[in-house]
């Protein structure tokens, strides 16, 4: 069969490989424009390095250079790769460097140590496993990360083998990963669509979901599992269309992958497990014609099998109590928000403290989410009308369906974490499904018949004709500019203004609050304290003194009373009393810079404290030095902000001392 | 490449990469000599062994490269059973047998088939790169010293920024009867301190004046005196240039002979 009134080219179904090289545009060189994008990207990582070394001397840093950095690191490649005359190896090497660019946002922001809170949660596995020799330690600031240690064994596997520190090892095995990710995404893509340019169109949309530049490219588990999911997805194309002779190979490699997958990351696992199950069940239903779901059925079924086996037997309970809280506190926020009892409510762009996000930012931030919401139902339209006879492009097409529902919890502060964490799952489709709204647009001018063709079902739908066939330039540019408005609005909403640039210390402020007295003093801990002692401290200095310092972090209940009562309390008696020696608590740790400034996130020991969210001033100065003098504490570490307190002498009282 | 000789490169490459672990310390050689041993050799021979022929160069390079992730990810399990457990003398053999043995495979299922045309396809590649130019090929030779080059801007900078927040540290540790302080100077250059231990708000002893150069530590040794009740000891650290009390630290002591002189209660 062929495409009507398009380039001869032969169509196949979709998902199938079709044994021939895709054809390019009239411009068949290798590089095409690559060299000189190339340098343009690099003058953006340049500009951004700039930028940041400002920011670091505290010095007022216009917030434009930094957004230019950002719009050199992404719209050329965006502009070029609608161009016909690209080839597909250009494309693949501008998704893949701009990927790599975008990568650099992160890395260069902190180069020298961990500052991300989850690069410090990941921190205690690490130095456990390097310590110990074995894996599954638990780990008291995140207890999923010792059940799924892919990321772990590798980091250690680089960093025993290479004797570089495990923070380098993070940095390259991370930035590694994010490279198989987006590589691995424009192939599954051009296979899926049968074309390159809207492989790449899609492709870099799906880095301006919000969680892309900084949360998706810390040194974690899910930034790790991730990359491997599209690539199984990637390897269960080919099996679906491999020859009899090459299908153990190809099974081969997808159980490895997907035994990869299962030991590195929960919430990957389902993802793939839903998206696999989705393949199969609508490529049966829908796929034309008949396609061979079959493989990707018993993928889905091997998945299964191995996350079952691996969550009842090693992993089942720690995934339960992380994800099971989340969950649990979204659906009670949202049901509360809907019947207006709720008090869980957020405002979005709404911080207790600090200065308010620019109107500009809000603005932006606002539309690139409107834009995707009109773009969506126009991209799933086309998507049922022109492409339904492929079940993997149905499938994430479904995947984008679950975006909208995400953004309604973003208006409840307990639905906030799950809406953000999803971002990176959902715009698999959301950017296939908006690549493909966009991408038709030139070629229905230019081929006014193409349209009512694809609406027939029977046909397979393929995109080959639309890589040779040239798009306006009036059409790329808005391509271009839209997705970098996304890119912008991406940043916008999933990363506050505080923590995109490093600066001066601020209090709770997720990297910003995280600099050499709290490091050190971290550092003074694991070589002066008992290993896993019971600490009680703010945020911050809880990821330090868990991941650098070795000691575990209390927090939640205890008996009807809040840790963070400890805190807020401004005298000793009767809940911080009460609360060191019901926990067995060996050590405090005060932090007399959260009396200075208010936190900026509103959260100053853990979610869920009192208050939390609301408080807007600082903490008053005697929550931290009420512990002054009173009989069994003593006062073992001074570091000017930083005082530690030992409790072991109320943990094992003898006699009273008058303080 | 044909199959024995894109064999006899990776072989010998894990080989020496297993090695350069054993004989080389830590620095830039092992490291680059090392990291494909992680990131690309397992996978690359794994693939060749399995024959997963990606459509072109760009899906097998991703795939030799997801796979080494895989395959050192699920490695690890499996050394998690050692007794040594994860350590750089398990790991070395381990992925050094992943790829030989994968490399074996390669070369006994098919001695002399060439895989593909990537001899044709390499060739190809490297005229298409003749004919960009000498201009244009600089280019990304240009890119990446300016990458690297921000890289390091980056790190000098990150560091410039962490040297300029100073603090001292004072610690104290109750040992033996005796207490443990240390002084640790995050100041940026020397600076004289002056110890002195009170008890109730009274001055009990002079431990003298330090001086501590930038980044070093220093160590103070105090017998306690014995006292006839319990006892709070105050060690006070102060700066020079500055009159108040600079950093403090208590110990809490029980009663540790009734007929001593000193009473911290009287």
């Amino acid at each position: 069969m062929t495409a009507q009134g398009s380039t001869a080219v032969a169509a196949r179904p979709v998902g199938e490989p079709s044994g021939e090289p895709e054809p390019m545009g009239a411009d068949q060189r290798v590089a095409g424009r690559l060299p000189e994008l190339t340098l343009v990207l690099a003058l953006g990582v340049a500009l951004l390095a700039y930028t940041y070394h400002l920011g670091r001397d505290g010095q007022p840093v216009s917030p434009s250079l930094y957004w230019i950095a950002l719009v050199l690191l992404f719209v050329p490649a965006a502009w070029r790769v609608t161009a016909a005359r690209a080839s597909s190896v250009e494309r693949w090497g501008l998704v893949l460097l701009t990927a790599g660019g975008l990568y650099l946002v992160k890395a260069l922001h902190s180069p020298i140590q961990p500052t991300f809170t989850d690069e410090l949660q990941q921190l205690r596995s690490i130095d456990d496993l390097s310590r110990t020799g074995h894996l599954f330690e638990p780990n008291p600031l995140v207890g999923a990360y010792p059940s799924f240690p892919g990321l772990t064994i590798t980091m250690n596997a680089f960093s025993e083998l290479t004797g570089a520190s495990s923070f380098v090892a993070g940095l390259v095995i991370i930035g590694t990963a994010r490279l198989v990710l987006a590589s691995a995404l424009y192939l599954l893509l051009t296979r899926i669509t049968g074309s390159a340019r809207l492989a790449a169109v899609a492709g870099l949309l799906y880095m301006t979901n919000p969680n892309f530049v900084y949360f998706g490219a810390e040194v974690g588990y899910e930034s790790f599992g991730l990359p491997l999911a599209v690539l199984a997805l990637l390897v269960v194309s080919r099996l679906q269309g491999a020859g009899p002779g090459r299908r153990k190979a190809w099974w081969a490699g997808t159980v490895l992958l997907l035994g990869a997958v299962t030991v590195s990351h929960h919430m990957t696992t389902l993802w793939l497990l839903a998206v696999l199950a989705a393949w199969a069940v609508l490529g049966r239903r829908w796929g034309r014609p008949r396609p061979d779901v079959a493989a990707v059925s018993v993928s889905a079924g091997i998945l299964a099998v191995l996350a079952g086996l691996w969550f009842s037997l090693v992993a089942g309970a720690t995934t339960l109590d992380e994800l099971a809280p989340v969950f649990r506190g979204a659906i009670s926020a949202s049901l509360g928000l809907l019947s207006g009892e709720g008090t869980g409510g957020k405002a979005p762009f709404r911080a207790p403290s600090g200065p308010p996000t620019p109107a500009w930012e809000q603005a932006i931030g606002f539309g690139s989410v409107l834009l995707l919401l009109v773009v969506l139902p126009w991209g799933l339209l086309r998507l049922w009308r022109e492409h339904r006879a492929s079940g993997a492009q149905l499938a994430l097409g479904a995947l984008a369906l679950v975006y909208p529902v995400t953004l309604g919890l973003r208006l409840t502060q307990a639905g906030t974490e799950i809406s953000s964490r999803s971002s990176e799952f959902v715009f698999f489709g959301l950017a296939l499904v908006t690549a493909l709204a966009w991408a038709p647009l030139g070629r229905r001018g230019a081929d006014p018949g193409q349209h009512r063709f694809r609406r027939r079902r029977q046909q397979p739908a393929t995109h080959l004709e639309q890589s040779s066939r040239p798009w306006t330039r009036r059409r790329r540019t808005g391509i271009a500019v839209a997705s970098c408005f996304l890119l912008v609005g991406g940043v916008v909403v999933g990363w506050p203004p505080y923590a995109r640039l490093p600066g001066p210390f601020l209090v709770e402020a997720a990297s910003r609050s995280v600099e050499r007295e709290g490091v050190q003093a971290a550092l003074w801990a694991r070589d002066a304290l008992p290993p896993r002692s019971r600490v009680v401290t703010n945020g911050t200095n809880q990821q330090l003194f868990g991941g650098y310092g070795r000691l575990n972090p209390q927090g939640g209940q205890i008996n009807g009373v809040s840790v963070p009562e400890l805190f807020f309390a401004t005298t000793f008696e009767p809940f911080p009393r009460r609360i060191i020696e019901e926990n067995e608590i060996r050590y405090v740790v005060a932090d007399l810079r959260l009396t200075e400034q208010p936190s900026r996130t509103g959260v100053y020991i853990q979610r869920g404290e009192r208050g939390a969210y609301q408080r807007s001033e600082p903490l008053p100065r005697r929550t931290m030095t009420k512990f002054e003098g009173v009989p069994g504490l003593d006062r073992i570490f001074d570091s000017g902000n930083i005082v530690v307190y030992d409790a072991s002498a109320r943990l094992f009282p003898s006699t009273g001392i008058d303080p | 490449m044909t199959a024995p000789r894109d064999a006899v490169v990776t072989g010998s490459w894990a080989v020496v990469s297993g090695a350069s672990v054993l004989l080389l310390s830590p620095g830039p050689v092992r490291l680059l000599l090392v990291a494909p041993l992680v990131l690309f050799l397992p996978g690359h021979a794994l693939r060749r062994a399995l024959r997963l022929a990606g459509d072109n160069a760009t899906e097998r390079v991703t795939l030799d490269v997801g796979l080494s992730l895989a395959a050192a990810a699920l490695t690890g399990l499996v050394l998690d059973l050692t007794r040594p457990g994860l350590q750089a003398v398990t790991w070395a053999p381990a992925l050094v047998g992943v790829t030989l043995v994968a490399v074996l495979v390669d070369v006994l299922r098919d001695r002399r088939v060439t895989v593909g045309a990537r001899p044709r396809a390499a060739q190809t590649a490297v005229a298409r790169l003749n004919q960009l130019g000498a201009a244009r090929m600089l280019m990304p030779m240009v890119a990446a010293a300016v990458v690297v080059g921000s890289v390091s801007f980056s790190i000098a900078s990150a560091q410039r920024a962490q040297a300029r927040t100073s603090f001292t540290q004072l610690s104290v540790a109750a040992q033996d009867g005796r207490a443990e302080l240390a002084v640790h100077n995050f100041e940026g250059s020397a600076v004289r301190y002056a110890l002195t231990v009170t008890v109730r708000g009274r001055p009990l002893a002079e431990l003298g004046e330090l001086v501590v150069p930038a980044g070093e530590e220093r160590r103070v040794s105090y017998d306690l005196p014995p006292t006839t009740s319990a006892a709070r000891f105050r060690f006070e650290l102060r700066r020079e240039g500055i009159p108040d009390v600079y950093r403090q630290v208590t110990i809490a002591t029980d009663a540790t002979d009734a007929t001593a002189e000193f009473e911290p209660a009287s």
